[in-house]
């Protein structure tokens, strides 16, 4: 094998696959999970890499002057390349002991590597699949509101990714939706979206939090239009010359209607941003792991204003304020873990955030007018 | 290293602890060698007392065994409560001396009396007036070592049980250590020692003074390490505050037994005992360890975190339940063991499942009516109806 490319147009591919590969066998190339696959074909490089359960199958154009295929490790292909000088050209070479030779300008280095062969083949029948094409900007939203809440505990396989549901809804729509939970809190989102082609029946699955991270990746590109396939256990999305396929999770996702609140009378609407800085400050001593028992922060609830409040054994306590219009009811105190608040704020976009509360054993529902599909159910704490 | 090596650190550990307040405590046994164990066919030596000690009695040694090796013993049951209550008034004193107290154990903790000279005088003289003061207040032998780091203290306290008393300057740390033998390295044992000797290296002087790249290759990074011990080169901090580390149940059973049904009923005991416990002292566990010893005496631990912080015994049992797959349940077991850790007030807020099983609710309930019935009636008057069985 032997290939001429520009770091730039290398660093994309070699990036979502190095994502794919296993990052627990970072250092050792020993593995076939730790390793980026290589093929060079007629004018184009397939990167791959896979762990079993995420596999990314990534082309990009490059002047192949001799086809063949290399086995090296994704980390330190991916480390190599970027510290590179941007704008060089590279020429990537593979000889019969599986070693790799990275040359640009007057460096080089050499990468041992397996034998190609070892690389597990990857057969599905994509003529078997379900497929969806949509514009990437859907999705991308709903894995915002999303990713940040699941749960990163893979003893609970159920709740170890987010669950996709695909509907119906006649005249060449459906609706996607998307939910999360880390059992402490929840986040579900909808939309939608036009699919003319898409002929199959209600569909959910669950994506484990690493594809969908790669999914994530996957639509940074800049190809607009989105595939996915189902495909028996897997899901294929394609996009930008990039194919990515994720094993759903096997297992039941729990029933998230039985926890998402309905409205509540007591609903209070506060400036987004205003929210968010005064949670950050009266946050700050406890940040920065110096103490993992999460302490409350405290929102005291009365007319014109929410007063929050923070104490920390140890060092001190916090108080800020954050004024409001609409509030009739008489004042309440609610408990909540900062950083569930937080998170909400940080991925909204909206002016304002709306808090349906009821009391401090119920699930609190988050959301805002101006992203109305998108709904984030965190649970009080109590003392 | 420049602020820590100007540090006085204490090390404290009473001697043959709970032998001791036995002998305190009953003016019969002194003198006399004596084992403190439970009386049972299975169960295990917690300490002997210094007269039992030359006939080659230890802790953690087989009661039978004991028995064999020094027939004239007197077998003495433990008691817990009162060793608690002794321990606190010694810890008392320790707090005395100053504010940084790590407990180890019921017996055994590190002081930090850097900054004390004021106070209490030199570090000897701090030394020789707390090991008085737990004479004269508590009627107990407890032996010290003072140093300049917890490593280096540690050593100097064992060096010459009981009552002893070992101070190491700073400038004699590396003399001191160099003839003791590589055992007394932290963290070397029965396994790494025979590779130690194999390299040549039996003295502390020995390691102290290899070549650090040569240790890299023959001991990967665990050579360095040892390498700063041996020189006295230890920074831990000494953190108050870890006495109630953990709290724990633990059976030493009267035949060897296999497999999850036979374990479990003793699960379901201690965990009974944990919540108990834990709710009396109004504490929450935010995790839980299943300990489980071999036929052939190797410990086997595996944990996990709670969430939220639990007082329930049915959540410590499920958290347990989950463990016990970990473990290789077709071996023979002769000890189980539950723990809770990561203590925490119970008025700390906590942050409730999503999803929580309303029936956890109720078990609470449950729990705290179980507690008002053993409060009058004793621990044993009430049990749950799965031990039914046994």
């Amino acid at each position: 094998m032997k290939v001429r490319i520009d770091k730039a147009a290398l660093m994309v591919p070699l990036y979502r696959a190095q994502g794919a590969a296993d990052e627990r066998s970072n250092q050792s190339n020993a593995n076939v999970t730790a390793c980026v696959h290589i093929e060079a074909e007629d004018d184009r490089l397939i990167l791959s890499a896979t762990d079993y359960e995420v596999t990314v199958n990534a082309e990009v154009s490059a002047d192949v002057i001799e086809p063949g295929s290399a086995l090296v490790s994704a980390k330190a292909l991916f480390q190599v390349v970027r510290a590179l000088p941007d704008g060089a050209t590279i020429l990537l070479t593979a000889d019969e002991n599986h070693r790799m030779r990275i040359e640009a300008g007057k460096g080089y280095f050499h990468l041992n590597g397996l034998p190609p062969y070892e690389f597990p083949p990857q057969n599905l029948d994509s003529a078997a699949g379900r497929v969806l094409v949509t514009d990437k900007v859907h999705v991308e939203s709903m894995l915002r509101h999303t990713l940040f809440s699941v749960s990163t505990d893979d003893r609970r396989p159920a709740i170890s990714g987010i669950l996709l549901e695909v509907e119906p809804e006649g005249e060449g729509q459906v609706r996607l939706r998307m939910v999360s939970t880390d059992g402490l809190r929840l986040s579900k989102v909808e939309r939608l979206v036009p699919a003319p082609d898409f002929d199959g029946n209600k569909t959910s699955c669950i994506i484990h939090r690493r594809g969908a991270a790669e999914l994530q990746r996957l639509i940074e590109g800049s190809d607009p239009a989105l595939r996915i396939e189902f495909i028996g256990r897997n899901l294929v999305f394609s996009s930008d010359r990039t194919r990515l396929q994720v094993r759903q999770v096997e297992a039941n996702f729990p029933d998230y209607t039985r926890v998402v609140p309905d409205k509540s009378d007591i609903a209070v609407t506060l400036p987004r941003d205003a929210l968010s800085t005064a949670i950050r400050r009266v946050a700050m001593l406890g940040v920065k792991g110096r103490d993992d028992h999460i302490q409350p922060l405290k929102l005291d609830i009365e007319a014109g204003r929410v007063s929050l409040e923070m104490s920390f054994p140890s060092y001190g306590d916090a108080h800020e304020e954050v004024e409001i219009d609409s509030w009739e009811g008489a004042a309440m105190k609610f408990l909540f873990n900062p950083k569930h608040l937080l998170d909400v704020c940080s991925v909204l976009t909206s002016d304002n955030i709306t808090l349906e509360l009821r009391d401090q054993f119920s699930p609190c529902l988050l959301h805002s007018d101006e992203e109305p599909a998108s709904q984030f159910v965190i649970m009080p704490m109590r003392q | 290293m420049s602020e820590t090596a100007l540090r006085t650190i204490l090390h404290a550990d009473m001697d043959a602890f709970y032998a001791a307040v036995e002998q305190r405590d009953r003016p019969e046994l002194r003198g006399k060698p004596l084992l403190i164990a439970f009386d049972g066919p299975r169960s295990v030596v917690t300490t002997a007392s210094y007269e039992a000690r030359p006939f080659g009695v230890g802790s953690a040694m087989p009661l039978a065994l004991a028995k064999r090796k020094c027939p004239q013993a007197i077998v003495v049951a433990p008691r817990f409560a009162q060793y608690q209550a002794v321990s606190a008034q010694i810890f008392e004193i320790f707090g005395s001396f100053s504010p940084l107290v790590e407990g180890l154990s019921l017996d055994e903790a590190f002081i930090d009396l850097t900054g004390t000279d004021g106070l209490w005088g030199s570090p000897a003289r701090a030394a020789q007036l707390l090991k008085d003061r737990v004479w004269q207040e508590v009627g107990l032998r407890v032996s010290v070592g003072v140093a300049a780091c917890k490593f280096v203290a540690k050593v100097a306290s064992d060096l010459r049980k009981p009552d002893a008393l070992v101070l190491v300057p700073p400038e004699e740390t590396v003399a001191f250590l160099a003839p003791l033998p590589v055992s007394r390295l932290w963290g070397v044992g029965e396994k790494s020692l025979p590779k130690l000797h194999a390299l040549g290296l039996r003295t502390m002087g020995d390691v102290a003074a290899a070549d650090r790249a040569w240790l890299v290759r023959n001991l990967g990074s665990h050579g360095p390490f040892l390498q700063d011990l041996a020189l006295g080169n230890d920074d831990r901090p000494v953190v108050p505050g870890r006495e109630a580390k953990s709290i724990g149940s633990e059976q030493t059973l009267m035949t060897d037994v296999r497999g999850r049904d036979a374990l479990w009923p003793h699960l379901i005991e201690a965990a009974d005992t944990i919540a108990f416990r834990l709710r009396r002292e109004q504490l929450r566990a935010g995790g839980v360890r299943v300990k489980l010893k071999t036929a052939d005496f190797q410990l086997l631990t595996r944990q996990a975190r709670i969430a939220p912080p639990t007082s329930s015994a049915r959540v410590l049992l499920e958290l347990a339940a989950e463990l016990l797959p970990q473990f290789d349940l077709r071996l023979p077991y002769r000890l189980v063991g539950l723990a809770a850790w990561d203590l925490r007030s119970a008025d700390e807020a906590v942050q409730p499942d999503l999803f929580t099983d309303p029936a956890r609710q109720r078990d609470e309930r449950l729990d705290k009516a179980l507690d008002a019935v053993r409060d009058r009636f004793g621990h044993a008057a009430v049990r749950r109806a799965s031990h039914k069985q046994d």
